[in-house]
């Protein structure tokens, strides 16, 4: 188990060294003059010749990413291209912003999601199922930044109770979790709903109940554990996409998170922000996916088994060639 | 009839309603069964069988199934009209169920041991390391050892998984066991280990049992009476010996088509030319009457009533009434 944890994170690197070059690539080639951007129209030659060695510009395509990746060797990011600073810094110092919206952001989503789909399903077609579904429908189409400007309108320009801009205080984080959340349990809720109905009609369910236990705890233990499975696939896909920062999220808030510094960086193609944010992002992608495979092998045992057999298969498979 | 009778059936009607077709799935089905006796339930694939146990134990899925009429005495109770909290207390402790498919019986992500003992924790007062040996000693009596309690059931083998599944039913002990199929899924050496082993757990512990089976093999080695079933309905019930020797309705005779073979092993029912009618749509008059190779004018127009053959023998077939009257 611990092993194949470990080659799991091991398999990140060539995946992550794959996600840089792609990224590099397209903004390397893409066509505009990074120095006159940054130095403006009337810069001279000589400035715009300094700018593009000092940023190792002048290199070419591979011996600039040869550059780039040598210094990542290092845990060294790179500066950006026009404001200098330093990008493994800012990312730093950004990465908790982004860290807490996301997490409270998805356990929003569960707390709320995970119960009311049940209670749909247990309901099935009451009006408490149908108004769920109704609402749940709304809610996960309707886009996260719709709801963040009603909660706007409503609670920082008419009630005044909650602040609009700015991240220091818990009240900050209210409006942008609340609108992401509510996104986010909707698709849970339809979910959590649905593998709980299916899992309902399952056998083992008719057998709990032919050995006279109680409705409730048949719920708690026998549907609860195996309705949520698919439910920790969504809530993990979540957490894993919003790393990446809810752009227009801390764009409206004003959360200076990865996502703003992503967007920013995107804008003026400036390459080492970019790429330093893809490979955190890359990276916190693949340690979510690996945890939550961790989470399965607890909530299901069949899940442990296959992984320990398919690391034991491939052991005897090689033995094989060996001998 | 009533003086003995321990499990009595009455009337029972149940019908399922998927995409707003109302299935026909038993069609006033009765049938009794005496203390420590057992009733083989033969018919063949849909003919409700599974149905009928599971009204017995009222688990029907409550959504899609309804039951329509009937009424069913259990030691002198009608199931049908106790309530919710009450049926629990039978459930699983008094009457208990052995579900035809043991891959899907069992839940995936709870520990087999604590699957069994969950019923014994329900209807005894005992703590939980009380529940665990019990459990353990339910392995064994099923021959899985005792340390397996902490497995989950895809570390089991169908055959092994079937027995927990005995195991979870016999847990406390009942004294109406409901046997769905419990040897379909084995093959044939297992099968005849694990029928020993519930002949021998019945005589044990006296339970009586409804023995839901495709093998006549079985019905002629385990039960005492055989109810028919056909559409939903008993077409013919009687004792082993009155139904063996001499069946009579013309859908039993076809089933035991295969009877020569008896002694070579284990026969299995013929399959009849035809199939059953579309319990959305039932015909008027007699069920069988597309397959009976004596169907008359009167077959089709009037539904046969149960007749009497003789004996505890009865017949859903205006032939046999005929017969009588003349
Ligand atoms: N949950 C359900 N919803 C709708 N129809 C059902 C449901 N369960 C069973 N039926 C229908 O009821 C009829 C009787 O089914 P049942 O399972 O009782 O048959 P059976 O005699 O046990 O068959 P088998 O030998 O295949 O187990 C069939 O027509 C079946 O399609
Ligand atoms: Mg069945």
């Amino acid at each position: 188990m611990g092993k194949y944890i470990v080659k799991r994170i091991l398999w990140l690197i060539p995946i992550t060294l794959l996600v840089i070059v792609f990224v590099y690539t397209i903004l390397f080639f893409a066509p505009v003059d990074r120095a006159r951007a940054a130095l403006g129209m009337g810069a001279s030659e000589q400035a715009i010749a300094e700018f593009n060695e000092k940023n190792g510009l002048d290199k070419g395509y591979l011996g600039g990413l040869i550059i780039y990746l040598k210094n990542l060797l290092h845990g060294d990011f790179g500066v950006s291209y026009y404001t200098s600073v330093s990008v493994s810094k800012q990312i730093l110092v950004r990465l908790p912003y982004t860290v807490k919206l996301a997490i409270l952001a998805t356990t929003f989503g569960v707390v709320i999601g995970l119960p009311l789909g049940i209670l749909a399903a247990t309901h099935q077609n009451s009006w408490l199922d149908s108004l769920t579904m109704a609402l749940t429908m709304f809610f996960s189409a309707m886009p996260t930044f719709w709801f963040a400007l009603i909660l706007v309108m409503i609670f920082s320009l008419h009630f005044r109770w909650l602040p609009s801009v700015g991240y220091e205080s818990w009240k900050n984080y209210v409006m942008p979790v609340v609108s992401i959340g509510l996104h986010v349990s909707a698709i849970i809720a339809r979910q959590a709903r649905a593998s709980t109905l299916e899992v309902i009609r399952s056998d083992y369910v008719t057998t709990a109940r032919a050995k006279g236990q109680k409705e409730s705890k048949i719920i708690s233990d026998h549907v609860l554990r195996n309705g949520s499975i698919p439910v920790i696939t969504v809530a993990g896909g979540n957490l894993a996409a919003m790393m990446g920062g809810a752009l227009l999220i801390e764009q409206i808030f004003t959360i200076p998170g990865i996502g703003t510094y992503l967007f920013s960086g995107i804008a003026s193609l400036d390459i080492p922000v970019v790429l330093g944010c893809v490979t955190m992002l890359s990276v916190f992608h693949g340690l979510i996916i690996v945890l939550v495979d961790i989470i399965y092998t607890f909530v299901d045992p069949r899940m442990k088994v296959a992984i320990i057999q398919n690391s034991a298969k491939k052991k005897i498979l090689r033995g094989g060639e060996t001998t | 009839m009533a003086e003995t009778s321990f499990l009595e059936v009455k009337n029972l009607v149940v019908e399922y309603t998927s995409d707003k077709q109302v299935i026909h799935a038993v069609n006033n089905a009765s049938f009794s069964l005496k203390r420590g006796e057992t009733l083989g339930l033969v018919g063949e694939t849909g003919a409700g069988k599974t149905t009928i146990a599971k009204t017995i134990l009222r688990i029907l899925p409550d959504k899609a199934a309804k039951i329509k009429a009937g009424e069913i005495f259990f030691e002198g109770e009608d199931l049908l009209s106790i309530s919710e909290e009450k049926m629990r207390t039978i459930r699983g402790n008094e009457s208990a169920m052995i579900f035809q498919d043991p891959m899907t019986a069992l839940n995936p992500t709870m520990k087999v041991g604590v699957q069994i003992s969950e019923a014994i924790l329900l209807h005894n007062n005992c703590s939980k390391q009380e529940g665990k040996k019990r459990a353990e000693e339910m392995l064994e009596k099923v021959g899985i050892p005792g340390q397996r309690f902490n497995d989950y059931p895809h570390q089991f083998s169908g055959g092994m998984k079937q027995r927990v599944v005995i195991a979870m039913a016999l847990a406390c002990n009942p004294v109406l066991l409901l046997s769905d199929e419990p040897t379909t899924a084995l093959d044939v050496t297992i099968q005849a280990q694990v029928l020993d082993m519930m002949k021998d757990l019945k005589t044990e512990m006296e339970t009586s049992m409804i023995m839901i089976t495709h093998d006549l093999g079985i019905v002629a080695e385990v039960c005492d009476t055989v109810a028919v079933c056909y559409a939903g309905e008993i077409v013919e019930y009687g004792s082993v010996v009155e139904i063996f020797d001499q069946p009579m309705h013309p859908y039993t005779i076809g089933l035991f088509g295969s009877l020569p073979d008896m002694n070579g092993g284990r026969a299995r029912l013929t399959p009849i030319k035809g199939m059953m009618p579309d319990p959305t749509n039932l015909p008027k008059g007699c069920f069988f009457q597309d397959r009976c190779p004596y169907a008359s004018d009167e077959c089709r127009k009037k539904h046969p009533d149960l007749n009497n053959a003789g004996g505890t023998h009865t017949v859903r077939c205006i032939r046999k009434g005929d017969e009588q009257n003349a």
